[in-house]
C-alpha cells in the first residue's frame, strides 16, 4: 500500500503505530437511508477542505486526514450506540445511520486514537485511506437506522 | 437543509460565540456546545445537519439562553428541545467546515421543521467539568 495522498503537503508521518486490520468490525456514521455506502461518507475533513491552525501538531494534522471509526464488538457496541443516540437526540437529521464495516486488504490502515474529552472514548480509531482506496475495499456488514433505537 | 425565508436573514453578532467555548457533546464535530457572545450572554448551540449536496455547508442552531435555563439544562431538568421551545432568540447559522459564517437567520421555534427538532430526550450529556457549575 502507498499513502502519498495522505502525506501530501505535510511532514507528519501519520502511519506511526498504525496497522492494517481486515479482521475487526468498525462502526461509522453515514447519511441518508441507503443500502450501499457513498463516497461522501468516507471523505476526510482534510479532503473537505478543513484548515489546521497548527500545522506542526501532527496529532491534529493526522486526525483531520483520517476517518473516525469505532471498533465494534460485543464489548463496545453499547457505548458506541449510546454516544450516537445522544447525537441523534440532539440532531436527528445529522447522519442518522450507523454503518458496520470491515476493511478489505489494501483499503488502508487503522490507528488507535482514544478520545479524551469532552467524554472519553477508548473505542476510537483513525482510518487512513491508502492511495488505492475505493468503496469496493469496504465491506458493508450492517446498516443500522438510529431511529429504530430510540 | 430546510428552507428559510430570506427576510429572516440578519446581520447580527448576538448569536456568535466569542468567549468560553466549550463542547458538551462531540461526535466527529462539536454537536452540542456552549459559549458566550460579545455581550456576555450564554449561547447554547448545536450542529443541526450537513448539506447533502455541498460537502462544505453546515447548519447550526445557536440560541441565547438565560442563566436559569442554562443551569436547568445542565442539571437535566429540561431537555434541549425545551430550551429551544422556550427561547425567543433562536438563530440559524450556516457555516463552512472552517467555521466561517455564510449566513445568519433569526427564526421562531415554530419555523423549525419537526424532523429537525431535537427529540424529547435531548438532555445534556454528563460532563465532569459541568458538574462544578451546577447550582446544587
Amino acid at each position: 500500500m502507498t499513502f502519498n495522498q495522505l502525506h501530501e503537503n505535510t511532514d507528519c508521518d501519520c502511519l506511526i503505530k498504525s496497522q492494517e486490520n481486515t479482521e475487526n468490525l468498525f462502526a461509522r456514521k453515514v447519511g441518508k437511508a441507503k443500502t450501499e455506502l457513498k463516497s461522501r461518507d468516507f471523505k476526510t475533513h482534510h479532503e473537505r477542505g478543513i484548515t489546521v491552525a497548527s500545522p506542526d501538531d501532527c496529532s491534529k494534522v493526522c486526525g483531520k486526514r483520517g476517518l473516525s471509526v469505532d471498533i465494534w464488538n460485543d464489548d463496545t457496541k453499547a457505548a458506541i450506540l449510546q454516544r450516537f443516540m445522544t447525537t441523534f437526540a440532539i440532531s436527528p437529521k445529522l447522519k442518522n445511520h450507523l454503518s458496520i464495516i470491515k476493511f478489505k486488504e489494501g483499503a488502508g490502515v487503522v490507528k488507535h486514537t482514544p478520545v479524551v474529552e469532552p467524554i472519553p472514548n477508548e473505542n476510537h480509531y483513525d482510518f487512513y485511506k491508502s492511495d488505492e482506496f475505493n468503496l469496493d475495499l469496504v465491506e458493508l456488514v450492517e446498516l443500522i437506522p438510529l431511529r429504530q433505537n430510540v | 437543509m430546510f428552507e428559510i425565508n430570506n427576510n429572516r436573514n440578519v446581520a447580527s453578532d448576538l448569536p456568535i460565540i466569542t468567549n468560553n467555548f466549550q463542547v458538551l457533546h462531540f461526535d466527529e464535530f462539536p454537536i452540542l456546545f456552549i459559549g458566550e457572545n460579545p455581550y456576555g450572554n450564554k449561547i447554547l448551540g448545536s450542529l443541526v445537519c450537513e448539506d447533502e449536496d455541498d460537502d462544505n455547508l453546515f447548519r447550526y442552531f445557536q440560541s441565547i439562553v438565560k442563566d436559569e435555563i442554562y443551569f436547568q439544562f445542565i442539571d437535566k431538568k429540561i431537555s434541549y428541545l425545551e430550551v429551544l421551545e422556550n427561547s425567543s432568540s433562536i438563530f440559524v447559522l450556516d457555516k463552512d467546515i472552517n467555521n466561517k459564517i455564510i449566513a445568519i437567520f433569526h427564526i421562531s421555534f415554530s419555523e423549525i421543521p419537526k424532523d429537525y427538532l431535537p427529540l424529547p430526550n435531548s438532555f445534556c450529556p454528563d460532563i465532569a467539568e459541568l458538574m462544578s457549575q451546577r447550582t446544587h
